[in-house]
């Protein structure tokens, strides 16, 4: 493997490897309160059609 | 067929479920055979540069809006992209009808992918078996295939029928999920399979790291200087429109966009769960599986029993030549192979099926939110279509039939979907709204920089590559150019059951109509 080759790898799996733990460190200490609650209808703006 | 039983939309169970329900979808056989066969012929290393700005600027944000436009439209009960083309459009008559693909496109997809998906797990259980452990030379593995498929009768295979009973396990099994509904089945399912496949994955690419050099005499075939293969850059690849063509298009394929899938599950969301955070994770761990796993496993092993030239010839065969042919040679020259295969063709079954299952829910959510059937009689309808279908396809493969429905629903229906899609939003539905509709719960700020992205780079990029792909490859396929004289009944017979489908769709957007589904504007005041 070539020079340019290292930095290709290296850059495509930093990006990717920073992109996937950045996600996953906000989701999993994200706050919770939304979550498994209630149905909720957003009735301000929007007529349902149902 | 009105419903008896009217159940209330369903919700997600937990946010992890979703995301990994999103990256489940994402992750399939493109994922572990198109990409390292893409970026291999298209330039190494150099073609992540498009692959990227692609990522960036067409994938991302048509994730974004999908997200946002599915769970704004699930709060309005509808689900699938007639209803929510209608409500953001502002209700404009004729917007409705031009979900009609997104619907035709991930339905006609599944007719072929779940036979596909069928012959990963017939080649999982070969690998076990050591159906095709004697075979060492490509020819005979590539007659190993197409008697499997039934394409020739030969002595490996007299006609289709292995083949044909792997699809009939997987149908059902897809099926049973889709039956089970969002939470039960496909949460359970994705919660199960994303972790299986990444532990899978990194067995396998373990596996490829420690094949040192097999052959003495070919100390230069080996891990470091397979990845070299892949990732050496070619900038000089990069003066071609077609590099930049294939990303922007491996980047629809790997992400699902565009397929009515992501509005649909989207739209089981509650009306304040973040948006912005969990499709930017689903896209995130997509590209984990595809450009980390994938594109270390594939290519590297190729290259080290096949040598550069090897490797270049797999390359350029085609991504079934790469799974089913190639793959298989090298499993049968590797130390423990038989598990290793077992483990790489398990790998893409769970890739599929975790895909497959995303594919026919835009048209569940479909009938249940517009036509109020209840979800046993919409699996039992799309089950009859797809298994009719789905036989048509497996006894005319010789006869181009797959070809064409990929053609239609695999390459343009998603492009033009997700071009429908991004102009409804930022022209229609509007910005402000728009941005005020992501913000909605969110977890993450979405740059507002984006706003320029929705509103002009990603709507013109699609029409170019629409458009491109129209006069390269569409004009030559609508006039049968290149089909050989024997096949074109069978593809005037695919292109007859797609309008034919395409037909009952419109039809059933239109009772929908009458049955007051889609309120019109002035009906609101």
């Amino acid at each position: 493997m070539n020079v340019g080759g290292w930095i290709m790898v290296t850059v495509s799996w930093l990006v990717i490897l920073s992109l996937v733990v950045f996600c996953y460190t906000r989701i999993l200490t994200a706050r919770k309160t939304h979550m498994r609650a209630p149905l909720e209808i957003d009735t301000e703006e929007d007529q349902a059609d149902q | 067929m009105p419903g008896k039983e009217i159940k209330p939309r369903e919700n997600w169970g937990s946010r992890i479920g979703v995301i990994l329900a999103v990256s489940g979808s994402a992750v399939g056989l493109g994922n572990f055979l198109r990409f390292p066969v893409q970026a291999a012929s298209h330039g190494g290393g150099a073609f992540m540069i498009p692959y990227f700005l692609a990522f960036l600027l067409l994938g991302i944000p048509l994730a974004w809006v999908e997200w946002t436009i599915g769970r704004y439209g699930g709060r309005q009960g509808h689900g699938s992209a007639p209803g929510i083309y209608h409500i953001i459009s502002g209700r404009k008559r004729w917007a409705k009808y031009l979900g009609v693909t997104a619907l035709l496109g991930p339905m006609s997809i599944f007719f072929y992918y779940c036979y596909i998906e069928g012959w990963t797990l017939a080649y999982a259980f070969f690998s076990l078996t050591g159906e095709y452990r004697q075979i060492a030379d490509p020819g005979q593995m590539t007659a190993f295939l197409s008697g499997f498929q039934g394409v020739e009768t030969n002595a490996f295979f007299n006609g289709p029928w292995t083949a044909y009973a792997a699809f009939a396990v997987v149908f059902v099994v897809n099926f049973y999920f889709i039956y089970r509904g969002v939470t039960r089945g496909i949460e359970k399912l994705n919660k199960i399979a994303l972790p299986i496949m990444f532990l899978i994955g990194l067995v396998l690419l373990g596996r490829v790291v420690t094949l040192g050099s097999p052959y003495p005499d070919k100390p230069d075939q080996n891990f470091i200087n397979g990845l070299g293969f892949l990732w050496n850059p070619d900038f000089n690849a990069l003066k071609d429109a077609s590099v930049w063509l294939a990303a922007a298009g491996q980047m629809f394929f790997t992400l699902s966009v565009g397929m009515g899938s992501i509005m649909a599950y989207a739209s089981y969301l509650r009306a304040r769960d973040d948006v912005a955070l969990s499709s930017l994770t689903a896209n995130s761990t997509n590209e984990f599986f595809e450009v980390i796993l994938a594109g270390s496993i594939v290519i590297p092993a190729t290259f080290i029993f096949f040598g550069a030239m090897g490797a270049q010839e797999v390359a350029q065969g085609g991504s079934f030549n790469l799974g089913f042919v190639t793959m298989p040679l090298i499993f049968n020259q590797m130390q423990g192979g038989a598990f290793v295969g077992f483990l790489w063709f398990f790998l893409l079954f769970m890739a599929g099926i975790t895909s497959s299952v995303s594919l026919i829910q835009p048209m569940i959510t479909f009938l249940e939110d517009e036509l109020k059937w209840t979800r046993q009689q919409s699996v039992v309808a799309i089950g009859v279509v797809s298994f009719l279908v789905t036989n048509f396809i497996i006894f005319t493969l010789a006869r181009g039939s797959m070809d064409e429905l990929d053609f239609w629903a695999g390459t343009l229906f998603p492009v033009l979907n997700a071009f429908l899609a991004i102009v409804l939003f930022a022209w229609f539905f509007g910005l402000k709204k728009g941005f005020r509709e992501i913000d909605l719960g969110a977890d993450l700020r979405v740059p507002r920089f984006f706003k320029f992205v929705f509103l002009v780079i990603t709507p013109l990029s699609l029409l170019a590559i629409l458009v491109t792909w129209i006069i390269q490859q569409g004009l030559p396929v609508l006039t049968l150019e290149n089909a050989s004289p024997e096949n074109r009944i069978t593809i005037w017979i695919t292109r007859l059951i797609l309008l034919t489908v395409m037909g009952i769709l419109i039809s059933f957007i239109i009772l929908a109509r009458k049955r007051g589904r889609f309120i019109k504007k002035e009906e609101l005041r």
